[in-house]
């Protein structure tokens, strides 16, 4: 077979027909520089995964008649109220902020599959997985 | 003549019928044998998911009950409840955990002798594992050493889900690389079981035994799961968890509410926020049974205002 080179991308996005997947998995263990390749590809699929997604500000965004940039025109409220409400929800996140405790538990994904891969050694397994990537752990005591 | 071949025919699918419960097996011996077995080689895992492909080739190497898998970015070892995984920049973290739950098939599966193959030109016994008429698992048990050679993992619809299959093999288990065990690891976690309420996440899941329960990070619960054949942990908090790595994740929708969902070559992970706490969830299911267990588990849904502020407040 000779190198699948414009197959691989289809291939990670799973547009490969049954028997070109086979084709192109056969190839790739025996073929150094294609499996280079496809680590490449591998890898930059999971950086360009992992960037932002930012949404267009309404603006931008066409209108129904389909010409972007034009904003509805809004008639606003009266500025005390406003600033009444301003003042009110101020008061209010001060309050919270200093009242309530943090209501997100942060957990490191490579914590939940070490415990995970850790439990699952205990038992008879089908499939021996890759350990999930190690981004940047923390150093810290040792229980 | 006609007539006594079709009789004989007939014949021949009613014994054959009949001798199909003998080729029922065990599938914890087999997988016993493959845990004891000794070799390295390259296996590559592909997991076909909503969100395309997702593939990885790694080393592994197995010796003494130990499994050791290397990937380009770490490496960790694995065996008897202890995990140690060495980071790229060198830092290693162990992870232990015991368990005195006893490991079996749920009755929903029958494993199945499916006869002789050749895999890397290597004769291999073949195991399926049915669920029903679907055949949920192909196994490919190596006769000389008894290791897993290939697996095949199927949805509830018969499509593929993932494969892992050695590229290449040797019954030579030198290259394992066991320095990743010695010293003292730079972080560790030893999963603590005291304390637990254990009512906190529910005893059966989506077809799922829950075989054990221990504290996880800070006020959470933690609870694995499994039926034998697949499993997973979920992670239970009366906050929102919050995965970074799960941050940018493709939102995907079940049952009409939505999930924060990564797959990896193997696992599968999930993080959501219900009306009670937060969740998340790490595990090897196929898709139909992703949607079953998390069916299940309480339901993602945002709470409301007063809810949330409560909870901040009185927890």
């Amino acid at each position: 077979m000779t190198h699948p080179s414009g197959l691989l991308s289809a291939f990670l996005d799973g547009e490969v027909t049954g028997e070109e997947k086979g084709r192109v998995a056969g190839h790739l263990a025996t073929c150094p520089a294609c499996r280079d390749e496809f680590n490449d590809l591998t890898f930059a699929r999971t950086a360009v995964r992992s960037l932002l997604v930012l949404d267009l500000p309404p603006g931008l965004l066409p209108s129904e008649g389909g010409v972007a940039g034009v904003l509805p025109h809004t008639r606003r409220p009266p500025v005390w109220i406003a600033a009444a409400a301003a003042a009110i929800l101020a008061l209010f996140i001060s309050f919270a902020t200093i009242l309530a405790p943090p209501t997100t538990l942060e957990v490191r994904l490579d914590q939940l599959s070490d415990q995970y891969g850790a439990r699952t050694s205990l038992e008879p397994a089908i499939t021996p997985r890759p350990p999930v990537p190690v981004l940047e752990r923390v150093a810290g005591p040792i229980e | 003549m006609r007539r006594v071949l079709i009789v004989s025919s007939l014949a021949m699918v009613v014994i054959i019928g009949q001798a199909l419960p003998a080729l029922a097996t065990d599938l914890g011996e087999y997988l016993e044998r493959a845990a004891a077995s000794e070799y390295s080689g390259e296996i590559l895992v592909i997991c076909d998911t909503p969100e395309g492909t997702v593939a990885q080739f790694v080393e592994v190497a197995r010796s003494g009950g130990q499994l050791w898998v290397r990937s380009s970015s770490n490496e960790a070892i694995a065996a008897n409840g202890e995990l140690y995984q060495r980071a790229a920049d060198g830092t290693v973290h162990a992870t232990r955990i015991d368990s005195a739950a006893v490991w079996e098939v749920s009755p929903r599966y029958a494993p199945l002798e499916a006869g002789e193959a050749r895999e890397l030109e290597r004769p291999v016994h073949v195991v399926t594992v049915m669920e029903g008429d679907v055949e949920r698992v192909r196994l490919h048990f190596d006769d000389a050493t008894g290791a897993l050679l290939r697996s095949e993992v199927r949805n509830g619809d018969r499509s593929l889900y993932c494969s892992s299959s050695f590229v290449s093999f040797s019954e030579d288990s030198q290259s394992i690389d066991a320095s990743v065990t010695q010293g003292t690891p730079d972080t560790a976690q030893i999963v603590d079981f005291s304390d637990i309420d254990e009512e906190a996440l529910p005893a059966e899941v989506g077809g799922f035994k829950r075989l054990d329960a221990y504290q996880g990070p800070e006020d959470s619960t933690v609870a694995y799961y499994s039926d034998g054949v697949f499993s997973f942990t979920v992670m239970a908090s009366r906050r929102a968890v919050r995965i970074p790595e799960l941050e940018y994740a493709p939102i995907t929708e079940i049952a009409g509410e939505r999930y924060q969902r990564l797959f990896q070559p193997g696992l599968v992970v999930y993080a959501w926020e219900s009306r009670v706490g937060g969740y998340a969830l790490i595990g090897d299911l196929p898709l139909d049974l992703q949607v079953a267990v998390l069916s299940d588990l309480p339901r993602a849904g945002r709470p409301g205002f007063f809810a949330r502020l409560w909870r901040s407040w009185f927890g």
